[in-house]
């Protein structure tokens, strides 16, 4: 319950910054709910397969920084 | 003389010598023009070393000593009265009790950076204040700007001028303004798409140097280990590289959610100009909408983050 | 060495001459701030002007790689550490004399020594690639204090060349061998007796402009007790100072660094990055002891590093050059003006 204030925050304020609607996804579920838990993780995936590599806050290559 | 800082002066040298305090916060007088020195005065001879002007940026309730038997007085103007108010509420220090707050109703304090930037020059010898007008000297140049102008811009939005408690006004009450808009940073940022917002942040970042002086300089810092500095675990990585670096200001300003009073210190303290405060805004502006709640205006009520209702949004799901 | 005339209308078809064979890089304003950048005949600033960010990026990067490596057990060259040398060669132009003298000064610890003959490979080769074109400052900022530190606005020290604002033209004085190549790589008339003359009064002027009465000197002969016992000012500081690193990442004399190693997959590099004395990581040993554990303790190491330690094992010089920036945007006002002369009047 104190979370959901926090998940609130973070994802507006994540999106604000240039996170794509649909990358950062929350459900609620219980350790009771196998198979809610297969469907979303499932629904998850598509979606960010669609959505493609993300570039927001990716890290450079390595040798790249300098 | 200034009539602020005799009347400051004045009430510190009082308190201390009565005892009724063992410190007194507030600014001395800088070696610079548009410099600011936080200045704790300890005995009723150092009371005289106390100072006022427009350039008293740094907010001193993150100077204040906390979780501390001591009593001291601060000089505060609206922002600085609700960040002790914040202190109060997460336990930093009793108000009532340990404080005494001394009121500098504000009209506004400005911004160094917008000085340069005005001038078009970072060369600058003599600055002064008369009648809404900032008269600026530096190396080959004499110019005269608004104090609109060079104000700062989380005082150019600020709804609460006047301190929330105060204990001793040095000078007289300003008006409020509970309902100004303040949201033009946010609303600039949500008119873009997501590619451009993203695009603006890492310009405006790329010139961070991760001093943290944004941190360092925010009330609501006062974690004995930031997570920046773990080890072990690493959290973040230290270079400045874009995605450390967006990701230390992310995980700086969420840290701020419900308790920023955006005083807009983090922005004054930067040294390479970086408006930080689009990220904070943005949160308060949420927990604005989302909870009614503006940070420190009151002692009773909890910080949104340490509470929660049944009906609040769900609106990340 | 020679001394050149370069009209200022030929400014930029002197830089442009450059840029086949260095990357060039100048003042220039971006979203208000001054600082080096890649040079633009466009967005050139064309008066003497103090970057935001001294030439130490140039020579001790804020991030460098140091060395790369693979983690693949398959590889040839696992877990070899690979160096990673800069090859790039660059001409800085319009360097104040200040920030020069920063790079002999730097050299000390990293390449010159006294006690240790070997050199810190990547400040050399970044030195060696690097050539400074120097700007004469004919009117001190107003923080500066240059003159009190063994400097002069238009000292020499670490330039390859130095240029004097004759009004309509430079006089350009050649003082290095790669100063030499640079200017060869334009057509650049001699100059006569009478324009050295003038720029020798402009250097004179420019001198006599600085404050005086600054007791900046150092503390040296002072004992380090000694100078730790000043309780009254180290407090005073350390009851203000925010702990963030302003004052080192812009100054030019600032030179600690931190090795880290990041790895992505089976690819790692190790890289050193700028750090400072007054974060708290710094000095907090593996154990979780912290030796500096107060914000007092950091500052006063700042202090007696620049003004004690450094001229004690570097024939007495300070390790500071008077460009002011740490004055100028100090959050809390800590003014090094002030503190060493009230170490040295101790």
């Amino acid at each position: 319950m104190f979370a959901r204030r926090k998940f609130s925050a973070a994802k507006s304020l994540l999106e604000y910054m240039g996170l794509e609607s649909g990358r950062l996804q929350f459900s609620w579920i219980s350790s009771a709910e196998a198979e809610k838990f297969a469907t979303t993780a499932n629904k998850v995936v598509e979606r960010v397969r669609e959505l493609g590599p993300a570039n927001f806050m990716q890290k450079l290559p390595l040798e790249q920084v300098a | 003389m200034d009539e602020i800082v005799l009347k400051i002066r004045q009430t510190a040298k009082e308190l201390l010598s009565e005892g009724k305090v063992d410190e007194v916060w507030g600014f001395a007088e800088p070696s610079i023009p548009m410099g600011c020195r936080p200045y704790v005065a300890r005995t009723p001879e150092d009371a005289d070393k106390l100072w006022w002007d427009s350039f008293c940026v740094m907010n001193l309730a993150n100077f204040v000593p906390r979780r501390s038997d001591k009593k001291f007085a601060v000089v505060a103007q609206g922002c600085v009265s609700r960040n002790l108010v914040v202190h109060h509420l997460e336990g930093q220090l009793d108000l009532k009790e340990q404080v005494t707050v001394l009121g500098v109703p504000s009209i506004g304090m400005l911004d160094a950076e917008a000085v340069r930037q005005a001038v078009g020059s970072v060369e600058i010898s003599e600055v002064s204040e008369e009648g809404g007008k900032v008269r600026v000297k530096g190396l080959g140049f004499d110019k005269t700007v608004s104090r609109l102008e060079v104000m700062r811009d989380s005082c150019k939005t600020c709804r609460f001028h006047n301190p929330v408690v105060c204990d001793i006004w040095i000078k007289d009450k300003t008006a409020d303004e509970p309902n100004k808009d303040k949201n033009a940073r946010v609303d600039q940022v949500e008119a873009l798409e997501p590619k451009e917002r993203q695009a603006f942040f890492e310009k405006m970042f790329s010139r961070c140097l991760r001093c943290y002086a944004c941190r360092n300089a925010c009330p609501l810092c006062y974690c004995e280990t930031c997570f920046v500095d773990e080890s072990k675990p690493q959290w973040l990585g230290k270079s400045v590289e874009m995605s450390d670096t967006l990701s230390f200001h992310f995980l700086r300003a969420f840290h701020c959610a419900g308790r920023c009073t955006d005083c807009g210190a983090c922005e004054s303290a930067c040294p390479v100009g970086i408006p930080v405060r689009y990220l904070t805004r943005k949160l308060e502006a949420d927990i604005e909408a989302k909870y009614g709640y503006q940070a420190g205006l009151d002692l009773e009520t909890k910080p949104p983050m340490s509470v929660y209702l049944p009906d609040d949004t769900d609106d990340f799901m | 060495m020679s001394e050149l005339i370069l009209k200022k209308a030929d400014l930029t078809a002197f830089l442009d001459a450059l840029t086949g064979a260095y990357q060039v890089w100048a003042p220039a304003e971006v979203d208000g701030v001054v600082d080096y950048q890649p040079y633009d005949p466009e967005t050139l600033i064309r008066e003497k002007v103090r970057p935001r960010l001294s030439v130490k990026k140039f020579f001790h990067p804020q991030r460098e790689n140091m060395f790369k490596y693979t983690l693949d057990p398959a590889s040839e060259e696992c877990n070899l550490m690979k160096e990673t040398l800069p090859q790039d060669k660059r001409v800085i132009f319009g360097v104040s004399s200040c920030d020069a003298r920063s790079v002999v000064l730097n050299g000390l610890p990293f390449c010159n020594d006294p006690t240790n003959e070997r050199k810190d490979v990547y400040y050399q080769t970044r030195w060696d690639n690097t050539v400074l074109i120097g700007w004469g400052c004919d009117e001190p900022c107003v923080t500066c204090f240059c003159h009190a530190t063994g400097g002069h606005p238009f000292g020499e020290e670490g330039l390859d060349i130095i240029l004097t604002d004759l009004g309509e033209k430079f006089l350009v004085k050649v003082l290095t061998d790669k100063g030499r190549a640079v200017a060869g790589l334009y057509q650049l008339e001699e100059a006569r007796e009478e324009d050295a003359k003038s720029a020798a009064k402009v250097a004179e002027k420019a001198r006599a402009a600085m404050p005086g009465g600054l007791k900046m000197g150092q503390p040296a002969g002072q004992d380090m007790m000694g100078l730790y016992g000043l309780e009254e000012l180290w407090e005073e500081i350390g009851s203000r100072c925010l702990n963030c690193g302003v004052c080192t990442y812009l100054c030019p004399t600032c030179y600690c660094f931190d090795i880290l190693d990041e790895i992505k997959g089976q690819e790692g590099v190790r890289f050193r990055i700028w750090d400072a004395c007054m974060f708290p990581l710094y000095t907090l040993h593996g154990t979780g002891h912290n030796p500096r554990a107060a914000k007092s303790a950091r500052v006063r190491q700042r202090f007696m590093h620049k003004l004690k330690y450094f001229p004690d094992r570097h024939q007495k010089k300070l390790s500071c050059v008077g460009c002011g920036r740490c004055v100028v945007y100090c959050p809390v006002n800590i003014d090094i003006r002030e503190v060493a002369s009230r170490m040295k009047a101790s």
